[in-house]
């Protein structure tokens, strides 16, 4: 799977070139995140304004990409398609992500 | 001819031959609605993916809107992934997946001739406990959020799985 990253004054910006994040990509989507954000640092927002679909194998991933940044490297959800929101909501992980509408241009320091 | 270990008990000169080729897809017996879609296929994510896209372009087509088709689509790949996962654990096997569209609901009937559910009956587990970060354990919770009716029927070696998903009435 392609991502292409981008440092930004709001942090690391991933930007996910697929449609899917299901369980035929789930594990490249681990290992591309994981290649883009090698070096430490900055919060990784993950643009996701092209993935139209993403089930529960997906939703996996993107915990799983959570924990591996670890606790003290924020993971930042960005441009959520509605049907992808859907299973956030739906599964109540949108308690657990930070959500923003668009790409943020910076972080409020809450965010960390 | 599909191998059946032998494991899978005494019911087993009693079941049914698994459907051979694809002039035998039809909706299952019981069916409701107008058909719009059939397909047999091996047991694959990329399998998975291909007919979900199928399924989405049929319903398209048939007027369905975003919203409906994101709802479809999620409840028809949650099953696929759970027969991949766990009713063909070792290696694909067949499946079969119709859609019949009756005026205000989409039915979904898929077939497996796999692993029988655990304690035969649909698992409604709730979904898991979002502080705890978990990898999985999302996909029934997603079905049955998504879905108006849901039955399972496990007959000799297969499993019938019927999805029933209301959308906005059309003539």
């Amino acid at each position: 799977m392609e991502v292409e990253a981008q440092t930004t004054e709001a942090g690391l910006v991933v930007r996910v070139l697929a449609d899917r994040i299901d369980a035929a990509a789930a594990i490249e989507f681990k290992e591309a995140v994981r290649r883009a954000a090698d070096h430490p640092g900055a919060p990784v927002i993950l643009d996701l304004g092209r993935v139209v679909f993403l089930d529960s194998s997906g939703l996996g991933a993107l915990v799983a990409v959570m924990k591996m940044l670890g606790p003290d490297r924020p993971l930042h959800l960005a441009a959520v398609t509605p049907n992808v929101a859907k299973v956030f909501r739906l599964t109540r992980m949108d308690s657990v992500f930070v959500i923003h509408d668009r790409v943020p241009v910076a972080l409020h320091r809450a965010f960390g | 001819m599909i191998p059946v270990p032998a494991s899978r008990g005494p019911k087993a000169e009693a079941r049914e031959p698994p459907v051979r080729d694809a002039a035998d897809v039809r909706p299952a017996p019981g069916c409701i609605g107008r058909p719009v879609f059939a397909r047999r296929f091996v047991a694959s994510d990329a399998e998975t993916r291909a007919t979900s896209a199928l399924v989405v372009a049929a319903l398209a087509g048939a007027g369905l809107d975003a919203e409906e088709l994101g709802a479809v689509e999620l409840v028809l790949v949650e099953a696929l992934n759970n027969i991949v996962e766990h009713a063909y654990p070792a290696a694909g096997g067949p499946v079969e997946v119709s859609v019949a569209l009756t005026g205000d609901t989409v039915v979904l009937d898929i077939l497996d001739w796999g692993c029988a559910l655990p304690g035969g009956r649909l698992p409604d587990p709730g979904p898991p406990w979002p502080a705890s970060l978990p990898e999985g354990g999302f996909g029934w919770h997603l079905i049955r959020c998504l879905t108006d009716a849901l039955e399972h029927v496990r007959r000799d070696d297969r499993n019938r799985l019927r999805m029933v998903v209301a959308v906005a009435p059309r003539c």
